[in-house]
């Protein structure tokens, strides 16, 4: 069959990963089977559980980045990579689009060369980019201030938070230390990342997507027909996590 | 990456969004559109992965847990006669949906042809239109089998690279019998065809007949990837599990793909399915079971008003033809819903020429199927019969 594999995969070449897997504290699994026993075995809500995008978009706006609407503009993808592989489906960029990304894409230049995405670096820049791609943390923090954000108006950039979103205290923000947005996101400005980092969360994978309401659209269409949703288990584990984190307890 | 292929398929998906909306409006609805099973995830599945999460293994693979595709590779063998080897030819996936699209990325450059057949579940339009490929429509439809048959695909297929063989079929249920199957299999090789085997209703056979997997045919399983997966069989969808088996240059090709796009499949979903396979096959026996008695009540009420469907020979779908109440189906099932809470989806949302024909399916409880049908009759008593 080797004969018949497609051209971007005959020059794709990228080391396998193992994925650690951390054990879930008690509890986790304890919520999570309870729930599948109460029949949450569905498919859920294509984009993901309301109650875990409603909790993406606050920890978001806790943190600077501004009021989200969770149905519109949240979307949870079975990990950080499905995130930016619809968003870019999502763009409706074509093979030979232009990226400007650090370090060929980072920790995603196999996909950006699996889509046959021109990568070029910052400095390249002379005029013509479809989307700016950046991964935390980056050098001024953890939000892109407005000096790096080359090209806000005239095209999306594309914001890799990474497992970010749940670093530091669960108040930082709040006048508690960490990092903040200090000026609103672009219009055109996508968030996205992944919340391995929380106890127990790696196996799980989760990730998420977040943007304005028009640019989400095509995305979640897109996810859907990648894989429908994401795992309703792990998406379960999620929201406990995300809580537990957020008010530890016992 | 956007194209023609993958704007038909979101346009058809939309199209059945649409009444999943409407229908989630109202608090009487029987919903018979989705293919997501009603029945229960059998405990022990559910007691079993929750289980092997409390002692996880220490690194996931990308390819899936071993252990599982050693039960996989069992299983083939022991169900279908086929040899795989679970170390090389499978890989695990987030359901079989990201099977499929992972399969295309690997296998079709710009412009190749997939052929599928017509009607077909739309879904996978976005996938061909995502690897830049163009759908070569094969139709089905004589003698309202909707069995995809080795005459047409020759006819029909061109220069078509793959065919995307759905058995049994989504959305018309049909079943191709292992002759049929065979004669496909000779057509592939005569054209030089890969065929992307989706058997992920394979369990679900009615009338004592019998299903073959094409990569069990002879000098198949070389030009073959079999995809299947446990939302099915097991009642598990909200787990999405499903799997490629394949070649190994092909595996490993398709591996690079799934690594760069999305990772491995979750754990607690792998060890899930795991425990799904060391059921007895007692449980999926019974799963088909309740799925043929609910499939007897819709024919019964079909039948009953004279309604002509496809033979349902697997799967979870009745098709049938509503060209006799003159009413486009996208129409006929807006009223429907509408008037009676009954949901199911049009013809359309499966490919354009089949606005006079719908897709009932029979996940929802016996009971409910049987109101369904009185709603049904009710709805059709206030439409003027006549062909259109």
């Amino acid at each position: 069959m080797m004969r018949a594999l497609s051209a971007r995969v005959r020059t794709l070449s990228v080391d396998l990963m193992e994925i650690d897997v951390a054990v879930p504290p008690a509890g986790l699994i304890d919520e999570v089977r309870r729930h599948l026993l109460d029949g949450e075995t569905h498919y859920t809500t294509r984009p993901g559980i309301v109650d875990l995008r409603r909790r993406i978009a606050e920890r978001i706006e806790q943190l600077g980045g501004g009021s989200l609407d969770p149905l519109a503009s949240v979307l949870i993808t079975a990990g950080e990579r499905e995130a930016l592989f619809v968003i870019l489906l999502g763009l409706g960029l074509r093979s030979g689009a232009t990226v400007v990304a650090a370090d060929q894409g980072g920790r995603h230049q196999g996909l950006m060369r699996l889509l046959g995405l021109n990568v070029i670096e910052a400095g390249d820049v002379q005029s013509q980019r479809d989307v700016v791609y950046r991964e935390a943390p980056c050098s001024e923090g953890l939000w892109p201030s407005t000096a790096q954000v080359i090209a806000k108006d005239s095209c999306v950039e594309i914001h890799n938070l990474r497992g970010q979103l749940t670093e530091g205290s669960a108040g930082c923000g709040e006048g508690q230390g960490g990092e903040e947005i200090g000026s609103s996101l672009g219009a055109q400005t996508i968030l996205m990342g992944n919340l391995h980092g929380l106890a127990g969360m790696s196996s799980f994978r989760i990730g998420f997507v977040a943007g304005p309401p028009a640019t989400m659209k095509p995305i979640m269409v897109w996810k859907q027909a990648l894989s429908i949703c994401t795992a309703a288990p792990s998406q379960r584990a999620a929201i406990r996590s995300l809580d537990r984190w957020r008010a530890p307890g016992p | 990456m956007s194209n023609r292929a993958a704007e038909a398929g979101e346009k058809a998906t939309w199209m059945r969004y649409s009444l999943m909306e409407l229908a989630a409006r109202r608090d009487d609805v029987i919903p018979l559109g989705l293919g997501d099973p009603d029945l229960a995830t059998p405990a022990e599945i559910i007691e079993g992965a929750a289980r092997r999460m409390s002692n996880p293994v220490s690194t996931l693979p990308i390819r899936g847990l071993p252990e599982l595709r050693q039960r996989l590779a069992r299983r083939y063998r022991h169900e279908k006669g086929m040899e795989v080897d679970s170390e090389r030819q499978i890989l695990v996936t987030n359901g079989g949906q990201e099977a499929l699209f992972l399969t295309l990325l690997a296998l079709v450059d710009p412009g190749d042809g997939v052929a599928m057949a017509d009607p077909r579940y739309s879904s996978y339009d976005q996938a061909v239109g995502a690897a830049g490929g163009r759908i070569v429509e094969i139709p089905t439809g004589r003698d309202c089998r909707f069995e995809l048959d080795a005459a047409a695909l020759r006819e029909g297929v061109g220069d078509a690279k793959l065919l995307v063989l759905v058995n049994p079929n989504n959305p018309t249920s049909s079943l191709i019998d292992p002759a049929g199957v065979r004669e496909i299999a000779a057509v592939a090789q005569e054209r030089d065809l890969i065929v992307v085997a989706d058997e992920i209703y394979d369990d679900l056979v009615y009338d004592d007949r019998e299903v073959l997997s094409m990569a069990a045919c002879d000098g198949m399983s070389s030009r073959t990837v079999t995809l299947s997966g446990f939302s099915k069989s097991y009642a598990m969808t909200g787990f999405r599990v499903g799997y490629l088996i394949g070649e190994p240059d092909f595996i490993d090709a398709v591996t690079v793909i799934k690594q760069v796009v999305s990772g491995p499949c979750p754990l607690f979903s792998q060890y899930a399915a795991l425990a799904a396979l060391q059921l007895s096959h007692d449980t999926r026996s019974a799963f088909r079971r309740r799925y043929d008695r609910r499939r007897r009540v819709i024919l019964q009420g079909l039948d009953s008003h004279g309604i002509p469907y496809g033979d349902v020979g697997g799967g979870l779908f009745v098709w049938a033809d509503v060209s006799m109440y003159g009413l486009p189906a996208d129409e006929f099932c807006l009223r429907l819903l509408q008037d009676t809470g009954v949901l199911i989806f049009p013809g359309l949302s499966f490919g354009e020429r089949w606005q006079y024909f719908v897709r009932i399916s029979f996940l929802a409880p016996e009971a409910k199927i049987r109101v369904a049908m009185d709603r049904l009759a009710t709805f059709v008593a206030t439409l003027p019969a006549g062909s259109r």
